[in-house]
């Protein structure tokens, strides 16, 4: 994908106004979050590629890790936030679990970048959820048996799979970022 | 005032001058939904809302300053003031403000690959 270099940058919109774009789609989403759910959200996740951008793809990277960082901004609403949990899990699916006979999962230099994938969206999870059990929100709660599960699962799978290769999902940093899921979850829930 | 600001906002000798026009509006906007009732639980009869006479005019200059870099600010601070008065805005017109911010959004990404 070739890029052109001439745009002159202050013709562009000024990127300041991003942060406070996103802070009017977050006012209004805590009224009526259905607009921001069906028009919004899926503008910012299709630019999310189901395959980790290539280590030398420099625009795409950023790309990714603008959408993530809008994604996190915006969706502490509970409606929103759902809709988060639920594609951002089928994009780790695919990106962590490459199908068998895949040649480009025996690329080892596949590997890091697809890492770098999950990381970051596990770390925009992660980040949301912290927001939230910081501000109180209930509904954290109710993923003790949506997120919890689903991505254990992720992990055991990879590592049943992955036959002592390194993978993207046995990445220790992985491993990390969704312990700190996991915990951020599991404090809220009130001691049986 | 609002009419009047309006009307600056769309002279096209005042153009230069429409982030400062769209600075004006969005405190007048604040002001007018500050001074209603605090009470959240009731929502004001259609006509007793500050400004919905002027709704449609005001709308729209805000979203045209959307826009324009230099008034993009002043149009997103106006718009969050319209959206926080109770009972000004039906459903379809968040729906429209939503739309014209995805719009922004948008064109922030796709302009914003091609610097270098």
């Amino acid at each position: 994908m070739r890029l052109s270099y001439t745009r002159v940058v202050f013709l562009r919109p000024l990127p300041r106004a991003r942060e406070p774009a996103l802070g009017l789609l977050v006012t209004i989403a805590e009224f009526a979050p259905s607009h921001v759910t069906q028009t919004t959200l899926p503008l910012l996740f299709v630019s999310l590629p189901d395959r980790a951008p290539p280590r030398d793809a420099q625009a795409e990277r950023i790309r990714c890790w603008r959408t993530l960082d809008s994604l996190s901004r915006l969706c502490k609403q509970a409606d929103l936030f759902e809709t988060l949990v639920v594609r951002l899990l089928t994009k780790l699916d695919l990106v962590c679990v490459p199908p068998a006979d895949d040649a480009l999962a025996q690329d080892e230099t596949d590997i890091e970048p697809r890492a770098a994938y999950a990381h970051s969206i596990l770390r925009t999870m992660a980040d949301v959820l912290a927001a939230k059990v910081a501000a109180g929100h209930t509904d954290v709660t109710k993923y003790a048996d949506r997120l919890v599960p689903r991505i254990f699962n992720l992990f055991i799978y990879a590592a049943l799979v992955s036959n002592g290769r390194y993978m993207a999902a046995t990445d220790p940093r992985l491993v990390s970022v969704a312990s700190q899921i996991v915990t951020l979850v599991v404090q809220t829930l009130s001691p049986q | 005032m609002t009419p009047h600001l309006v009307k600056l906002f769309l002279d096209p000798d005042e153009v230069g001058n429409r982030a400062a026009t769209l600075h004006l509006l969005s405190d007048l906007i604040a002001s007018a939904r500050d001074s209603t009732s605090k009470d959240p639980e009731v929502l004001p009869t259609e006509g007793d809302v500050p400004l919905s006479p002027y709704k449609d005019e005001v709308l729209g200059v805000l979203t045209v300053g959307l826009k324009t870099p230099s008034s993009t600010q002043p149009a997103l601070d106006g718009l969050k003031g319209v959206v926080t008065t109770p009972g000004l805005l039906t459903d379809e017109e968040l729906g429209f403000v939503v739309h014209n911010v995805n719009e922004l959004l948008q064109k922030d990404g796709d302009e914003s690959e091609d610097t270098r």
